[in-house]
């Protein structure tokens, strides 16, 4: 595709310029600075995509030389023909036309089809930059460039890949990192060793335990010896305080044995408690006595009380009627208190009657109270009355009422029938236009009528526009389709169906070829692969040593036989040293025995003697010499010393000769032991040598099979075991490659089958795939459609002509509708014309009859309106009349109500005073007070009763009164008594009374007392025998103690019972000495006592305890020591210290295992995906990154090698031809822009669009390359301009030099004053 | 010679802790911490019920290394028990509880035989005062005892029934460490009546003539030592035996089990296999608590759901809870995740694109070794290289290594096919 010419109308500077025949390839645009190199990017931008909105920040170029805003451009597209793009201000980026060179015109559509889809941002960044687009990496950032650069068609996983990544670091993180406290392994490692260490610290226990336990045992011994110790003191302790004890008692006994001897000796027996029984007889004797007396004065007293009483036997006989005038004698005094009080009350009521009939006149008796009737149905007759009279009243008062509201009403009636009569003049003139009927219909399709003047052209219009949709969709199917065709294309399910089976036949066929050519590359790399592998396999197995001559099996037989040689010599070389150690220790014992020999022999005492001797023999021929000198005194003296030295060294002698002849026995007994052990370790040492001799036999068995000398030794076996070791390996090595060449082997053939299979499979899908298209075309024949169409168009074709089916239904409804709106019109328009004023209209626009008729209809609504209020004034004028008279008969009826009532009430009255009349009562009272008359006479006759029962009982009590006195007079004169005076007549009778009660009660008491005087004389005989038998007794007692009088008897009763009581407490004292000392001999014990004081012993006793306290104390703190010492080995025993801290250990070693796993899983997964990720990325980058890869290794003269976008990021690096990696934004300026230049080649190559190559255009980008690179950067663009035009603008004669230099025929345009030339015209102009 | 049985145990561990466990609910904490102690009580009251001569404990009584006062006086208790029960023990040290280790303030009782480390020592079983069998034993010395202890031994002359009691490791591949070892034909040769063993704590017999017997540890105490642990009791008759039976100890079972997703689509179709799983452990094991590890296997669409944050720990939590009331206790100490999605791995490794790249390096990584080590010692080396991270939990096995490359497979898999 290319663009063959453009036109600008206006576009900036440029007005009216038009560049034609442009020829593909290269073409260089070259102008100054402002010469319109942008604004022609711009232009040719626009055209194809679009004017850019107000709102963006770019230049939009308004044209500044005139002319319209936009222009044309002519593409010639390999599957299109020329297409012309003409585009001017409008909406929507502006109004576009495409036509085709034969005149047909295209639609927007056909321009994407055009541009494939490639949206402005795509075309502006990769295929129309400028400088600016191209320095940044974001103007890569097109979907589509974004896929196929980083790779996102790489295939499943890498999409995740950073997730993955993520993932796992997080995870790896949150389990450890070196030197961490918190993540959880570090955390654990950190618990365990705190519990190893505290488990260290408590496996002391055992050495406590022991230490502890010894302890134990000392303070126990230590105690054992303190206790006894105590046990002496205190027996000690326990006898002086037994002696304290009973030192009292024994000084007492002694006082008492005293006072025993100084007691005098009267007699020797006495009655036994003589002295108590004379005295309780005594006693006894006074008692009675006394007894006697009290007797004696009881009885006089007794005879006194009998004399002092008096009865009289006169008024005991009376006593009857005395008692009966006492019981009467309350009723009479009762009658004389009340009497005054009743009358007073008589009275009171006497007085009242008086009044109440003084209030009710003159003329008003007692007698004439008490007659008149006063019955019950009198008082019903007066109230009867009353309520009559009233309720004649008030019916003369309602009639009065009445009259008066009725005239009132009569006179409202006569002024409403004024009004509507004066109402009903106003509706007089009223008259219709036309009939009800056709104002209705009229009425009625007025709306209908409306919405049809309304719709009618909008319908129309929408028709147009369908209709007009409707052929433009027929035409996008195919040009020469129609209507018809449309509807005859079969769109059925089954038809549908038929072109997806083809689909997914021909799709199908070209996967399975896709897929086939992938297995077979996959299968050819992998072929090659095992193929090379196999080949390495068989060199390594080459350049291995050969194999050993022996076996696998003889070999491990070795292994076996110098691992128990090893044993043998292990033990031998144990024995040896065990040998040379025993023979030296042998040797030690055999020098020991020697020496003890020479001991026992050799040192002698003999020496002490000899010197001894020396001495005594220097002395002397000292003294000699010294004395023969002259020196008689030195001499003496010097031989005296010499002489006692002699002595002194003898007398040492003779003590060394006894104990050398101890130490002479003891030596030889040691030699004795040493040679034993000797002998013994001998013997020991001969069986070793022999065992050592069996064990070198044994050896020397093993050496002939093993190929080795006799005189083997462990060194030697570990080197023979190593080379033994290497030699299995170099035979398992071997045997492990066999087995792997063997299994390469296999996967080669297996390999080399595959790919022919796979090969065979590609010819027989290529036919399929033949075949497939063949019947394809067929098909397309049947149905109509132009070869070539695919199934997956055809497809689309369904869903258009679908479309296209339902636009024709909506056209065809819309026709119908318009028609139907039509009739209606015609309709509404004859009805009105009925109309006498409607008549003339109906020719003009139809709004304005609508709103004729609308007039008409408004007026004949406001006719009918008044119609109506006239008929409803006539029928309201009619109610008035009917009304008025209605109210003048009810006035008549009440006047006559008011006239019958008065004559009613007349006649009662009359009636009422004849009644008043007839009971003897004033004519002129009301029935009211009439009534308040009789409640003052029912109260009249009330107090009279009252008064005449009070009479009656005045009466009753003075009848009582008289009869009491009458009665008591008569019984005074029964008993003989004067009556007294009236004053004193009660008082009297009081005094009888008391008289008579005194005399009864005398009686009874001269009775008892003489009862009581009978039973007192007896009591006074039996007391004088009492005392005489005492008397008796008394005088034999004395007797009995030998005595004649009692002074006598109680001295010597005395006497004889203090002997006694004294020799009782000798005894007792005795009997509790014994028991105190604890001890039977009381003789013996009197004595040890009778040489004892009390100072000593209290002394002895302070010493004991001081003792006793020193022991006492030592032993607690032993007992405190021994119990502390048991609770600790107790403490120490149950400690489950270890057991829990190892299970702690134990827990957090397999929490940490659990860990350490779960890290090394992601640490090994971690590892595992940057792994494959560098191999991918090395291995499959994809092909745009690729090529753009040797692009920029051919602009940078090979100083970048390659470029790749690591798996999974949305960016990319660039490798150094050291292979260090780098990131664009590393790079220099320029280095960038040529990488970025690079990425727009290798996508531009590898992404045509629609099978076709779009124009490329540039504006001016090589200026920040250095010339080197710029030259190498112009290769690379004309190479791609080989296969794409490549519009290139400049303003640098440089850059225009370097592609001229590299081709001349470069075509060239120049930029001028507004004005584009190519500069070949230019030149041939010139 | 007059008829007698005795109880072979070793292997003890008193008051030494489960592994792997992280039970925090105190019943069961509590539980856990006494098992050995429960374990050892059972032995004693095993050794009354039967009414045997005497207890043989070969070894490992408990961890030297814990100084246990504890377990020493525990171990103390039970034996007195036994003492007033008139029944002899005779113990040996091992390389957990040397020899040294012991507190020399605790007193044993009289009807207590500990053998020495210097020399192989030889005391009687007797009954009324007539000797009735010999026991001959060694005690290890110290932590690491690398001399062959059993070719200290002698058979005496006498006709008794002749017992060794040794704690060391026979052969070479037994999967312990290589204290007092000593080759089986040592042992048979030696011309003993029975050689009880101690040091490998799962029960095995060696050979049958003599009998040569590893009566394994009497409470398992970590997910390597599941199924029963116990002792055997042993009776003798004329210097031969007459019977020979293993009696299980343990108090608290710890079993490994296994649950497929294949077939599985939902979640609480998952739950409910879960739960068939640990309830058939339940139906084979009578009045003991169950500690016990689920992996999850198979290949199915459940892989997706379980690799969803929290899924696991909320299918455990969900599994815990079903079995919250049991008593004993069943406790699920883990449910290891060992299934795979649906996805084919080998076709999505040969496709083109990223995630093809990443599992072809997966298996490159698997098959050669020598690019094993570069990747996965690059990726490891930041935490598995720390001394401090290797001293708390010793080296990482080859065996898990490649666990973790297949698990790291899985999860880039995972992550990377969100958007597919």
């Amino acid at each position: 595709m290319r663009i063959s010419h453009f036109h600008i109308d206006g576009f900036g500077i440029f007005h009216d310029v038009s560049v034609k025949s442009l020829p593909s390839g290269f073409v260089l645009f070259s102008g100054d600075n402002e010469a319109g190199k942008s604004t022609c990017l711009s232009f040719l931008r626009d055209i194809l995509f679009g004017f850019r909105d107000k709102r963006s920040k770019e230049n939009d170029y308004p044209p500044l030389a005139g002319g319209r805003h936009g222009g044309y451009v002519s593409i010639i597209s390999d599957r299109l023909g020329e297409v012309v793009i003409e585009r001017w201000p409008g909406k929507s980026g502006g109004s576009v036309t495409v036509s085709y060179a034969d005149g047909k015109k295209g639609t927007d559509e056909t321009l994407r089809q055009l541009l494939g889809g490639t949206s402005r941002e795509l075309f502006r960044n990769i295929y129309a930059f400028s400088l600016s687009e191209l320095q940044t990496i974001e103007t890569l950032g097109d979907d589509m460039v974004k896929s196929v650069l980083y790779g996102a068609s790489a295939g499943a996983g890498m999409l995740a890949l950073p997730a993955a990544q993520g993932h796992i670091q997080r995870k790896l993180e949150e389990l450890f990192k070196p030197g961490g406290r918190n993540p959880r392994i570090n955390k654990k490692l950190a618990d365990l060793d705190e519990v190893r260490l505290k488990l260290r610290e408590a496996r002391s226990g055992i050495d406590q335990y022991d230490a502890a336990c010894l302890e134990l045992r000392k303070k126990e011994e230590e105690l054992q010896k303190l206790n006894s110790e105590v046990g002496s003191i205190n027996r000690a302790k326990n006898r002086i305080e037994t002696y304290l004890k009973l030192w009292e008692d024994w000084v007492l006994l002694r006082e008492i044995e005293k006072r025993l001897t100084e007691l005098p000796l009267i007699i020797t027996s006495f009655p036994e408690n003589a002295v108590e029984r004379l005295d309780r007889c005594l006693e006894k004797r006074e008692r009675e006595e006394q007894l006697l007396a009290e007797i004696k004065l009881e009885r006089d007293d007794l005879m006194a009380q009998m004399d002092g009483l008096f009865v009289d036997e006169a008024i005991l006989k009376a006593s009857p009627p005395i008692r009966t005038l006492l019981d009467k004698k309350g009723g009479c005094v009762a009658a004389t208190e009340t009497l005054p009080a009743i009358r007073q009350k008589f009275e009171y009521k006497r007085e009242e009657v008086l009044a109440i009939l003084a209030g009710l006149g003159k003329e008003w008796t007692e007698a004439k109270v008490v007659g008149i009737d006063r019955s019950l149905f009198t008082r019903e007759a007066i109230l009867k009355q009353q309520e009559h009279l009233n309720r004649l009243g008030s019916v003369r008062d309602q009639a009065e009422g009445l009259v008066a509201s009725k005239q009132q009403e009569d006179e409202t009636a006569q002024r409403a029938e004024e009004e509507a009569q004066g109402n009903l003049e106003r509706y007089r003139n009223v008259v219709m236009e036309a009939d009800d009927e056709t104002i209705l219909a009229l009425q009625q399709g007025r709306d209908q009528f409306a919405s049809v003047v309304k719709d009618l052209p909008q319908r129309s219009t929408e028709h147009h526009e369908a209709r007009r949709q409707l052929d433009e969709a027929v035409k996008e199917i195919d040009p020469d389709w129609n209507e018809t065709d449309i509807v005859r294309f079969d769109c059925s399910i089954p038809a549908q169906e038929k072109v997806e089976q083809y689909e997914s036949r021909l799709t199908g066929a070209g996967r399975d070829a896709a897929q086939i050519q992938t297995k077979l590359e996959s299968a050819q790399t992998d072929f090659k692969n095992v193929e090379e592998q196999y080949n390495i396999k068989v060199r390594e197995l080459g350049k291995m040593a050969p194999s050993p001559a022996d076996g696998r099996d003889e070999l491990t037989v070795r292994q076996s036989s110098l691992r128990a040689l090893r044993g043998y010599l292990l033990e031998h070389e144990s024995l040896a040293a065990e040998i040379r150690h025993q023979e030296e220790r042998l040797s030690d014992k055999q020098q020991e025995m020697i020496r003890q020999g020479k001991v026992s022999r050799g040192v002698s005492t003999d020496i002490f003697r000899w010197a001894s001797v020396g001495t005594l023999m220097l002395g002397l021929i000292v003294s000699g010499v010294l004395t023969f000198l002259g020196s008689a005194t030195e001499g003496i003296l010097a031989g005296g010393i010499l002489v006692v030295m002699g002595g002194l060294l003898f007398l040492l002698y003779r003590k060394t000769r006894t104990q050398w002849a101890i130490q002479v026995a003891s030596d030889q007994s040691r030699l004795a032991e040493i040679e034993r052990q000797v002998s013994t370790m001998g013997a020991h040492l001969k069986a070793m040598k022999e065992q050592c001799t069996d064990l070198s036999k044994r050896i020397a068995a093993f050496t002939p099979g093993l190929k080795i000398p006799d005189s083997v030794k462990l060194g030697d076996i570990d080197r023979l075991e190593i080379e033994l070791d290497e030699t299995i390996a170099l035979f398992d090595r071997r045997n492990q490659l066999a087995d792997e060449i063997e299994e390469l082997a296999s996967r080669v053939k297996k390999g080399k089958e595959t790919v022919e299979e796979l090969l065979r499979k590609k010819v027989g899908n290529e036919s399929a795939l033949e075949e497939a298209g063949q019947d394809w075309e067929t098909y397309l024949k049947s149905t109509g459609l132009r070869s070539g169409v695919t199934p997956r168009t055809v497809s689309l074709i369904f869903t258009k002509v679908e479309a296209i089916k339902a636009q024709i239904r909506q056209v065809h409804e819309l026709e119908e509708r318009i028609c139907q709106m039509e009739e209606v019109k015609e309709a509404y328009i004859t009805l009105a014309k009925g109309v006498p004023s409607l008549a003339e209209e109906g020719e003009g626009e139809l709004t304005d009859f609508l709103s004729t008729v609308d007039t008409f209809l408004e007026r004949s609504r406001e006719i009918k309106e008044k119609r109506h209020e006239r008929r409803l004034a006539e029928q309201l004028l009619e109610e008035k009349k009917r009304r008025k008279m209605e109210t003048e008969k009810a006035s008549q009826e009440a006047r006559s109500r008011l006239d019958q009532a008065v004559d009613d009430e007349k006649n009662d009255r009359e009636a009422w005073q004849e009644w008043l009349i007839q009971r003897g009562l004033n004519p002129e009272l009301s029935p009211g007070t009439t009534l308040e008359a009789f409640q003052e006479i029912e109260r009249c006759v009330r107090l009279v009763n009252e008064r005449s029962e009070l009479a009656e009982q005045v009466k009753r009590l003075e009848d009582e009164i008289d009869g009491y006195h009458r009665w008591a007079v008569e019984a005074f004169k029964k008993l003989g008594n004067p009556v007294p005076e009236a004053e004193r007549f009660l008082a009297t009778i009081d005094q009888l009374g008391d008289n008579l009660e005194k005399s009864k009660t005398d009686l009874a008491r001269r009775e008892e007392l003489g009862k009581k005087a009978h039973s007192i004389e007896s009591k006074l005989r039996n007391s004088q025998g009492q005392i005489e038998c005492l008397e008796r007794e008394l005088h034999a007692l004395l007797q009995a103690g030998g005595s004649t009088n009692q002074e006598t008897f109680r001295t010597q009763g005395r006497l004889f019972k203090e002997r006694r009581r004294l020799l009782e407490e000798i005894a007792q004292k005795e009997r509790n000495l014994k028991i105190i000392a604890g001890e039977e001999d009381i003789s013996s014990l009197k004595n040890k006592l009778s040489s004892l004081s009390m100072e000593q012993l209290k002394a002895e006793h302070e010493e004991l305890s001081r003792q006793f306290k020193n022991v006492d104390g030592e032993l607690n703190q032993l007992r405190q020591d021994k119990a502390d010492l048991k609770l600790r080995i107790s403490n120490l025993a149950s400690a489950d210290d270890i057991a829990r801290l190892r299970a702690e250990e134990e827990r957090l070693i397999e929490e940490l295992r659990v860990l350490a796993f779960e890290w090394g899983r992601h640490a090994i997964a971690k590892c595992l995906l940057s792994e494959a990720r560098k191999r991918f990325e090395q291995e499959q980058q994809p092909k745009v990154i690729y090529d753009a890869g040797s692009f920029f290794q051919t602009i940078t003269g090979g100083r970048y090698q390659k470029i790749v976008a690591p798996i999974g990021e949305n960016t990319i690096e660039i490798v150094t031809h050291d292979g260090q990696h780098k990131r664009p934004e590393e790079l220099s300026r320029g280095t960038a822009e040529q990488l970025y230049l690079a990425i727009r080649f290798g996508y531009i190559l590898n992404y045509a669009v629609n099978g076709e190559n779009l124009p490329i255009i540039m504006d001016d980008i090589l200026v920040n390359f250095d010339p080197n690179r710029a030259n190498k950067a112009a290769g690379a663009i004309l190479r791609l301009a080989e296969k794409h035009q490549v519009l290139f603008f400049t303003c640098h004669p440089e850059t225009a030099k370097i592609f001229q230099k590299q081709d001349p025929k470069v075509p060239v345009y120049l930029l001028h004053d507004g004005k584009i030339a190519s500069e070949k015209v230019l030149t041939r102009e010139a | 010679m007059k008829p007698f049985s005795f109880i072979h145990a070793a292997d003890l561990h008193l008051d030494s802790p489960f592994k792997g466990i992280t039970a925090d609910n105190p019943a069961i904490a509590d539980s856990v911490s006494s098992a050995t102690f429960d374990a050892f009580n059972a032995l004693i009251d095993l050794c009354i019920q039967k009414q045997v001569g005497f207890l043989l404990i070969a070894g490992d009584v408990y961890d030297g290394a814990d100084r246990s006062l504890r377990a020493q006086l525990r171990f103390r208790d039970g034996l007195d028990r036994l003492a007033k029960n008139e029944i002899d023990s005779f113990v040996v040290h091992g390389n957990h509880d040397p020899f040294d280790s012991r507190s020399s303030a605790i007193e044993w009782p009289n009807k207590v035989h500990s053998f020495g480390c210097h020399k192989v020592e030889t005391k009687p079983f007797e009954r009324d005062g007539t000797p009735i069998a010999l026991i001959s034993g060694i005690s290890h010395s110290r932590r690491k005892e690398t001399q062959n202890l059993a070719k200290r031994f002698v058979r005496e002359t006498s006709e008794l029934f002749h017992i060794g009691l040794l704690h060391c490791n026979v052969g070479s591949a037994t999967g312990y460490d290589p204290y007092a070892p000593c080759e089986l034909s040592d042992l048979v040769d030696l011309g003993m009546d029975y050689w009880a063993l101690g040091h490998v704590h799962e029960k095995a017999i060696l050979c049958t003539d003599p009998h040569v017997v590893y009566s394994g540890n009497t409470q398992g105490r970590s997910i390597r030592e599941d199924g029963e642990r116990g002792c055997y009791l042993v009776t003798v008759n004329e210097r031969s035996i007459a019977n020979f039976e293993f009696h299980p100890l343990d108090v608290v079972r710890w079993f490994h089990t296994t649950v497929s997703i294949g077939g599985i689509t939902t979640l609480d179709q998952l739950d409910n296999a879960v739960s068939r799983a640990v309830q058939s452990l339940l139906q084979d094991i009578i009045s003991r608590s169950i500690v016990c590890r689920i992996e999850i296997t198979g290949r199915g669409p459940m892989y997706d759901e379980l690799q969803k944050e929290r899924a696991v720990d909320e299918l455990l939590d969900r599994t815990r809870d079903n079995f919250a009331a049991e008593s004993p206790f069943v406790w699920v100490q883990e449910i290891e995740i060992n299934c795979r999605p649906e996805v084919d791995l080998e076709k999505r490794r040969e496709s083109k694109d990223f995630l093809g790249q990443v599992l072809r390096i997966v298996q490159e990584t698997r098959d050669s070794k020598s690019t094993t080590s570069e990747i996965l010692e690059s990726a490891l080396s930041e935490l598995f290289g720390s001394r401090h991270i290797q001293k708390a939990l010793g080296a990482f096995s080859e065996v898990e290594i490649n666990r973790l490359l297949e698990e790291a497979e899985l999860l880039c898999l995972n992550k990377l096919e969100v958007d597919e």
